[in-house]
């Protein structure tokens, strides 16, 4: 009948210590696999939010299609045939929404795509060459072609409503002092599929350079609508930009290439060329302003959909969703908010959760009483040890990345001394060599086998870094030394090349961002668990918070510290220009900081002196009273 | 729902003009007709001892003058000679293509051809041209908003108590900000280019040393270095945060949790909300005019927005939906929250009233269901202010007015106002009411608080938010001298955790905590 044995009780009692790690043990396992079958989420929840934002998109088509047809229809010589044409195109009810209609069939796919390749945490790798790498996933790829066929499709669909003449493929060039009927190759049809290949490559580069795959949390959780109307315009602009740099490319390239093109095109139809016209691939062929001006526009409203649509996904996505503390009924048991903190396979089911998690803490008063309530059988605070668990070994997790990661930066400096003090010697100028290939940042990796190579007696060293480097580096580490040695030489060599070295060497943005992936739902833990313990000081009725506060104190100061020590390192030049205009990551790791320090003031504000009689270790007590008198 | 109406026929008799209110002690404020004579009290009554010193000075707010630099001496850095290619590289590294241009602009004619440097120097003329165009367009607009300029001449232009320490920031007539620690005075001075026309400033909560100044030029913050001893801070230690079109801020106001500050703006009806350490700001559009104040209620789920028409609105922080009070009298004057969220007092222009407005239970309360703000449908007068006149040894004393400010102390338990007669003078008596918020909002008159008659108006009021003893209130003169007034009193919620403490069962009480004691009674 009970959850736990007996002694497990008693033990919650006696060692505070051992609590936590026992007394969930069974129950998180049991958690974790019921938070894997989360197919709840992915079935009701995910096709409700696609489904919404997929609305929202059917909503917003017609009307950007209006204002298409309002731009690039605009002629500055008869405004008048303008207005009427443009009233005509609209009133034509029918027309236009088969314009619409088949308008967003062709756009979808890349919606489509988009919501498939979304995610909370989004990871390149530390070094440039991974970063090239991931250019060459399935995901990407797929994207790319995509966006390449989406976009050459879309806009020859929309010459079809406004210019139909650029979207025939053939014409007849049937002259009137040759009789004989011709069929000649329309070229405007080719450098407009070209174009929205352009466009569409252009886009797909941008939304993976930008990373508008990545699923970002607003702090203010405005009503859809009006986040909706908040991205309207910024998504505009976005699109011109878009637009531009594919006119950019698209015209040069078409300049340069367009015969090739053409002679390629015209050697597998038979087409002929016509002579009347000019050629498009000329300068003067290219200045037709009415073309420029409806590649343009086009270009906009294509990258408008597209980036709008995400926007629209991401917005639904992002909605609050309310997970209830404890089931009633056992089929929807999975549905509960500890289940979901804990789970590992829907990473946005996780955050969603957190976020659930952040907000009751701060405004249901209701939601916060049944966490600090007690089970009804067995009489234990189960939810708050599963909530205050989850968090703390998040917490843990970051902390522990950190130190191994201060620890071998540290380890790093303190090489590079060793190095420099030992190796007066051959390896001298073998150090020379390579500092004189520009670089003034100590290179990881370099100073870790020029060590190996001088102080072959550092194995313990040696081992610390490499076991930090990578599993591949433990692997190659049981190959014979000789062997290794040689390898490692080869490495080395090939690492003396610049670009080699540009590629393969760590950089500074790239691995902050490694660390501090899953920054947002750190940060909803620190601020959620510290909100809690702040309520439990008049809500908790049956003191099981404070079990847990020492471990909580423990963990927000060790991480605080951690993350202090991570923001204190030194810097390079190229990073000082940076300082002055920090990337967005770097914020956010101030935004961690600050929140941090916000909930260690939160709770030691609430517990006031109280809180000395905490048992906390003696750097972290005195690191505590440093907040108590208010001087971090 | 509330008690009777409280008006100012009730109050006990002020003091004379020429007596000065020292404190306030078992409910009686105690006065004084010499000046000196509250130097005393003061030290006694005082949190840690006495109040700084400063205080009592005739000229405390002189520069101190070593801070002028000598020209003369050299400077410690050397120029370093940069070649231009190099220059430029730094430059558009650091400010981008605009920075290229504009030294390209001023670089010699040795350096440069002519033609590039004339065609810099039109081409960045054009770009600030366009970067300050929305700027341009929005200074248009704010000249039709009333703008209170005579209260920009003040000598003292803002004030903020630091809501943990014994702290407080003062904004001067030079537009730069100092921050006093009382007992040891004067300890920091902080001013930036941008810094111009400062209006208002505010303490982050849940931090030792983050303030936000709202000025002309939007939002600087400063975050200053209280372990450094120099007394000028650096320009790195600031960020400037701004949005087009929302310039010459007018109120400010951090969440509880110090993450998100609210500012509003006179040239536009934009609320901004800011991720101040994100440095991005969320602007929440709504009709009703420029904003004149807005202030984050104590509980953290509602926000106040006074704006320059007759109408109010109170958010909700969750999902940032707001309810409107129209109709009012005409705009709103001062408002401030009760510490529990529960009740906002406010005062309109054209009334010599105060009204409040009810909320029923904070947000969290009824869940998060219906994310509603619960408030009132109607705002409810509590105190009738107008004229009345007292007979104080032969000479009539008329107090009442229009309520242009007031406070109230961070237990509830004391609420202070500024009046403003017919004729627009701001009057010499403070009236002080007690209030008790336990089960019905009751306003109970107190009595007045009069200063020296050296030191003009009362400007502004504001309680210290860490004063264990009662209440201490700071009032800005039209002087620029800051007075003090210690309230001495047991707040009621003291009252009653001292005598419940036996009866608590999650053992919250002074002994310690829960955990302690039952590891001790294990032993």
């Amino acid at each position: 009948m009970d959850f736990f044995p007996s002694q497990e009780g008693d033990m919650l009692i006696n060692s505070p210590t051992s609590t936590r790690n026992n007394l969930s043990r069974v129950e998180i396992e049991r958690q974790r696999s019921k938070a894997d079958k989360v197919a709840w989420f992915t079935h009701n929840e995910f096709l409700w939010r696609s489904g919404a934002s997929f609305l929202w998109f059917i909503f917003l088509l017609p009307a950007i299609s209006i204002l298409y047809v309002t731009l690039v229809l605009f002629s500055l010589k008869n405004p008048f045939a303008w207005i009427t044409d443009v009233l005509s195109k609209i009133f034509s009810f029918w027309e236009l929404f088969v314009f619409v209609f088949f308008f967003g069939i062709i756009l979808t796919p890349v919606v489509w795509v988009n919501i498939k390749i979304c995610s909370v945490e989004v990871k390149t790798g530390v070094t440039r060459l991974s970063v090239v790498k991931s250019l060459f996933t399935v995901k990407h790829v797929s994207h790319l072609i995509f966006c390449i066929l989406s976009g050459s499709l879309g806009i020859y669909w929309l010459t079809s409503f406004t210019y139909y003449e650029y979207g025939v493929f053939t014409r007849n060039c049937t002259t009137f002092y040759n009789e004989k009927p011709l069929l000649c190759f329309n070229e405007t049809t080719l450098f407009l599929h070209v174009f929205g290949a352009v466009l569409g490559v252009v886009y797909s580069l941008i939304y993976f350079k930008e990373k508008h795959r990545q699923i970002k949390f607003p702090v203010v959780q405005q009503e859809r609508i009006f986040r909706v109307k908040a991205c309207l315009v910024p998504c505009f602009w976005r699109a011109v930009v878009v637009s531009v740099k594919s006119v950019q490319i698209g015209y040069p390239l078409y300049f340069l290439f367009g015969t090739f093109a053409k002679g390629a095109v015209r050697w597998f139809t038979g087409l002929y060329q016509d002579r009347q016209l000019s050629r498009l691939d000329s300068l003067y062929g290219l200045l037709d302003l009415r073309l420029f001006w409806f590649c343009f526009t086009s270009g906009i409203v294509i990258a408008y959909v597209w980036l709008l649509t995400n926007k629209l996904f991401i917005i639904v996505y992002t909605e609050v969703l309310r997970f209830p503390i404890q089931s009633t009924f056992t089929e929807d048991a999975d549905q509960s908010l500890p289940v979901a903190l804990k789970c590992q396979t829907v990473p946005l089911l996780k955050y969603l959760a957190f976020h659930d998690l952040c907000q009751l803490s701060q405004f249901s008063s209701k939601r916060r009483k049944q966490i600090f309530s007690l089970s009804i059988p067995g009489g234990r605070p189960l939810n708050w040890l599963w909530i205050s668990d989850e968090c703390l070994t998040l917490l843990n997790d970051l902390k522990e990345r950190l130190t191994l990661h201060n620890n071998n930066r540290h380890m790093m400096y303190r090489v590079v001394r060793t190095t420099e003090s030992l190796a007066k010697t051959p390896t001298r100028s073998f150090r020379d060599t390579s500092q004189s290939s520009v670089k003034r940042t100590p290179n990881p990796v370099r100073f870790q086998t020029t060590s190996e190579i001088s102080t072959s007696g550092s194995k313990t060293l040696r081992h610390t870094l490499t076991g930090h480097q990578s599993s591949a580096g433990h692997k190659s580490s049981e190959n014979t030394p000789i062997q290794q040695d040689h390898k490692v030489l080869m490495s080395e060599k090939l690492k003396q090349i610049p670009l080699v070295e540009y590629l393969v060497e760590k950089v500074d943005e790239l691995e902050t961002e490694d660390l501090f992936s899953d920054v947002q739902i750190q940060i909803w833990a620190a601020e959620g668990l510290s909100r809690l313990v702040a309520a439990s000081f008049t809500e908790d009725v049956f003191g099981v918070v404070q079990k847990t506060l020492p471990f909580i104190l423990t963990s927000l100061l060790e991480l605080l510290q951690a993350v202090e020590l991570y923001l204190k390192r030194p810097l390079d030049q190229e990073q000082l220009y940076r300082k002055r205009h920090p990337s967005e990551i770097k914020r956010t790791v101030h935004v961690f900081r600050d929140s941090l320090r916000c909930s260690i003031y939160r709770i030691t504000e609430t517990f006031q002196q109280h809180i000395s009689d905490v048992e906390l270790t003696s750097s972290n007590k005195e690191f505590l009273t440093s907040f108590l008198k208010f001087q971090e | 729902m509330s008690g009777k109406m409280s008006s100012l026929a009730v109050f006990p008799a002020p003091s004379l003009q020429d007596t000065i209110t020292i404190t306030e002690y078992n409910s009686n404020f105690v006065t004084a007709e010499n000046p000196r004579e509250c130097q005393p009290c003061l030290y006694t009554f005082g949190q840690d001892g006495r109040f700084d010193q400063m205080l009592a000075t005739e000229d405390p707010l002189k520069m101190p003058t070593n801070l002028a630099r000598d020209c003369l001496s050299e400077s410690p850095f050397l120029a370093v000679e940069e070649s231009l290619s190099q220059r430029l590289y730094n430059i558009w590294l650091s400010d981008g293509f605009s920075g290229v241009l504009e030294e390209l602009s001023e670089t010699e004619s040795s350096e440069v051809p002519v033609i590039i440097s004339s065609t810099s120097q039109r081409l960045h003329a054009l770009f600030k041209w366009i970067e300050y165009l929305p700027d341009r367009l929005a200074f248009r607009k704010q000249f039709k908003e009333p703008l209170e300029f005579d209260y920009l001449s003040e000598p003292i232009k803002a004030f903020a108590w630091h809501p943990h320490l014994t702290k407080f920031a003062v904004g001067f007539e030079d537009d730069s900000i100092r921050i006093f620690i009382v007992k040891r005075g004067f300890t920091k001075l902080l001013n930036h280019r941008y810094q111009k026309a400062v209006s208002c400033c505010a303490w982050r909560p849940l931090s030792s040393s983050v303030l936000a100044v709202g000025c002309q030029n939007g939002v600087m913050i400063w975050k200053i270095n209280q372990h450094s001893s120099a007394l000028r801070q650096g320009a790195s230690s600031v960020q400037h945060l701004t949005h087009p079109g929302h310039s010459f801020i007018t109120s400010l106001s951090w969440s509880p949790g110090g993450r998100l500050l609210v500012s509003g703006s006179a040239s536009s009806g934009v609320m901004m909300v800011w991720d101040v350490t994100m440095e991005c700001g969320t602007a929440l559009h709504r009709i009703g005019g420029s904003i004149s104040h807005v202030t984050w209620s104590p509980c953290d789920t509602k926000i106040f927005v006074a704006t320059e028409s007759s109408l109010i609105r109170v958010w909700e922080t969750q999902k940032w939906t707001c309810e409107k009070w129209t109709n009012l009298a005409s705009k709103c004057q001062a408002a401030c929250w009760s510490p529990d969220g529960k009740f906002l007092v406010f005062s309109v222009a054209e009334e010599k009233s105060l009204y409040y407005l009810r909320f029923c239970e904070p947000v969290g309360n009824t869940g998060m269901e219906n994310f509603n703000i619960g408030g009132a449908k109607m705002a409810v007068k509590c105190a009738d202010l107008s004229e009345h006149s007292w007979g104080v040894n032969g000479k009539t004393v008329s107090i009442g007015g229009y309520v242009t400010n007031m406070a109230w102390d961070p237990t509830g338990e004391r609420l202070a106002v500024i009046l403003k007669d017919d004729k627009g003078n701001t009057q010499d008596y403070i009236p002080v009411f007690k209030t008790n918020l336990e089960n019905i909002f009751d306003l109970v008159p107190s009595g007045f608080i009069h200063g020296s008659p050296t030191d003009g108006q009362p400007r502004d009021l504001s309680f210290q938010k860490n004063f264990m003893q009662g209440a201490l209130l700071s009032i800005i003169w039209s002087s620029g001298k800051i007075s003090f007034i210690p309230m001495i009193f047991s707040p009621r919620t003291l009252i009653r955790n001292n005598h419940s403490q036996r009866d608590l069962i999650n053992g919250h009480g002074n002994n310690g905590l829960y955990s302690n004691q039952v590891n001790h009674s294990l032993e």
